[in-house]
């Protein structure tokens, strides 16, 4: 999701996103939620497309050899 | 003896020489939190009974010669998100207003052990994020230098009491600053140690992989000393750090002389909250710095916004992780503020996590890149002084007049550290960071900072006894 849609687009993704994770937004907090989901996408975007394949993430780990006891 | 100026080394020193006993340091506590706490809400719970208990225990052993070290007969106090067993133990939530721990945090079974005496729970934004807020069963803290200022969050309660002088030193938790936040507001010395230096097992998570516990204390030493106990391996904490724990007192009167110090300009000074005042201290710090002997210069670290993505994506793709299930059944049970900021979580996808993730290692070889040419690194705390209740900070905004997540992402060491007041009376301070478990460094710089700004001598506000 790197560019910030339209602001009807917005909403729809934002309903779907709610509805997919199982969240009723209470009407009277949706216009204040919608404008800080915005805020988010814009920061998301920062990060959108920044790395290629071989930029791994921090959680990347490393196994240790386990003995037989 | 008036007690309540009285630092962790004096108190220790005036235990060890019989002209104060451990049971009167905490019936003056407790005395200055009847006193004064009413009109700052710093505590949630205040365990007097079991208070007075630890500290006649604390006296009995010193007594018959059992000196369990520097805590030894000093009264804390805990963020109500560290596990008491026994004491009711919240996160400032209706969710969880009736939860008593069947046993200790980590934190808290180390200050019993180390001979501490808890005075009782304090005051955090719920869930150490939703906040300040008046629509949880308890109020917010206020800001001591003026009570219609805010905290700052969420270590909210311990800062109130430190600066008011009820204790002098209380644990915090820190996922974005909320250790060094409430700290830099309230003019006190708060610091995040390096992320898996001190147990994170029993503090309720907001954010696995940015939490960290530290201490808010009055002074440099003060935090010094207490980070000597919380400090050390936990095997049963996956992300605690098997690395040895140095003296972190015995560097403290070495000065600044021959350091390197770095400085992020880019960081606060271009950023639109930066007061003036804020971004003057830095550089008056700066200068004091190099009088002392120290080569102070500008660094470039990458644009800040991208820290601040980086750390708010993680903390709230992990937050959400964490409430999901009370998220979809008890929704408003939750404080307004807290259930829209974790609401966002939900928005979160896998691949914007993980790019977050990938920003983070990026973040991390550069920090430590600029920290490999120089000692530490020396920024802001917060970009202003405290505001008011009534111009609350946009808790939902990606704006922050925080400085502080960055080193949340990246895992170093930092800590705020006051240098003086701004012309409303409010605290200022600086933030300085260290490379990973040299807490060593970043003390021994504090501890110059706080000496040569005059912070010593500033007056905390003073409240009837």
């Amino acid at each position: 999701m790197p560019d910030t849609p339209p602001s009807e687009a917005l909403a729809a993704e934002f309903d779907c996103l709610m509805a997919r994770a199982g969240i009723t937004v209470p009407e009277a907090r949706r216009k204040t939620v919608l404008a800080a989901y915005a805020d988010l996408r814009g920061q998301i975007a920062l990060l959108h497309g920044r790395y290629g394949a071989a930029a791994e993430p921090s959680n990347v780990f490393r196994l240790s050899p386990v003995e037989r006891q | 003896m008036d007690t309540q100026d009285l630092s962790i080394a004096a108190m220790g020193q005036a235990l060890r020489a019989g002209t104060v006993t451990a049971q009167q340091l905490a019936r003056d506590a407790l005395a200055r939190i009847a006193a004064r706490d009413p009109a700052l809400q710093a505590f949630l719970l205040v365990t007097e009974t079991r208070a007075l208990e630890e500290a006649r225990r604390a006296d009995d052993e010193l007594q018959a010669g059992r000196d369990r070290g520097p805590l030894h007969g000093i009264p804390y106090a805990l963020k109500d998100i560290y596990d008491t067993a026994g004491i009711r133990t919240t996160c400032h939530s209706k969710l969880r207003v009736d939860h008593v721990p069947v046993a200790d945090s980590v934190v808290a079974a180390k200050l019993t052990e180390a001979g501490g005496v808890l005075l009782g729970k304090l005051a955090t934004h719920e869930f150490a994020i939703g906040g300040p807020s008046f629509d949880l069963p308890f109020p917010p803290s206020r800001n001591p230098w003026n009570t219609a200022h805010i905290t700052g969050g969420s270590s909210s309660g311990s800062a109130t009491a430190i600066a008011a002088r009820m204790v002098r030193m209380a644990m915090g938790s820190d996922t974005g600053g909320s250790i060094r936040g409430p700290a830099a507001w309230c003019g006190l010395v708060g610091i995040k140690p390096t992320y898996g230096r001190v147990s994170r097992r029993g503090v309720f998570p907001l954010s696995w992989t940015l939490d960290h516990c530290g201490p808010l204390s009055r002074s440099v030493e003060d935090s010094a000393i207490a980070l000597q106990v919380l400090a050390g391996h936990d095997p049963e904490d996956a992300a605690s750090a098997d690395v040895p724990v140095t003296d972190y007192r015995a560097g403290l009167a070495q000065g600044v002389g021959g350091l390197r110090i770095g400085v992020p300009r880019g960081f606060f000074a271009a950023a639109s909250m930066t007061a003036p005042e804020v971004a003057a201290g830095i550089d008056r710090t700066a200068a004091l710095l190099r009088d002392a002997g120290a080569s102070v210069e500008d660094v470039t670290l990458p644009d800040y916004a991208l820290f601040s993505a980086a750390g708010r994506v993680i903390m709230m793709a992990e937050a959400f992780a964490i409430h999901q299930a009370d998220m979809q059944s008890r929704l408003l049970d939750y404080g307004e503020i807290t259930a829209n900021r974790f609401v966002l979580g939900a928005a979160i996808t896998a691949a914007d996590y993980i790019n977050a993730l990938r920003a983070r290692r990026e973040l991390t070889d550069a920090v430590n890149s600029a920290l490999g040419r120089h000692d530490a690194l020396l920024t802001a705390s917060a970009l202003t002084t405290a505001p008011r209740f009534d111009a609350p900070v946009d808790a939902l905004a990606s704006a922050s007049p925080m400085q502080t997540i960055p080193f949340n992402v990246t895992g170093h060491p930092a800590m705020s550290v006051p240098v003086g007041l701004a012309p409303n009376g409010l605290p200022i301070s600086v933030q300085i960071v260290g490379r990973p478990f040299d807490e060593a460094m970043v003390f021994r710089i504090g501890r110059a900072i706080e000496h040569l700004s005059g912070w010593e001598a500033v007056t905390l506000p003073a409240f009837a006894a």
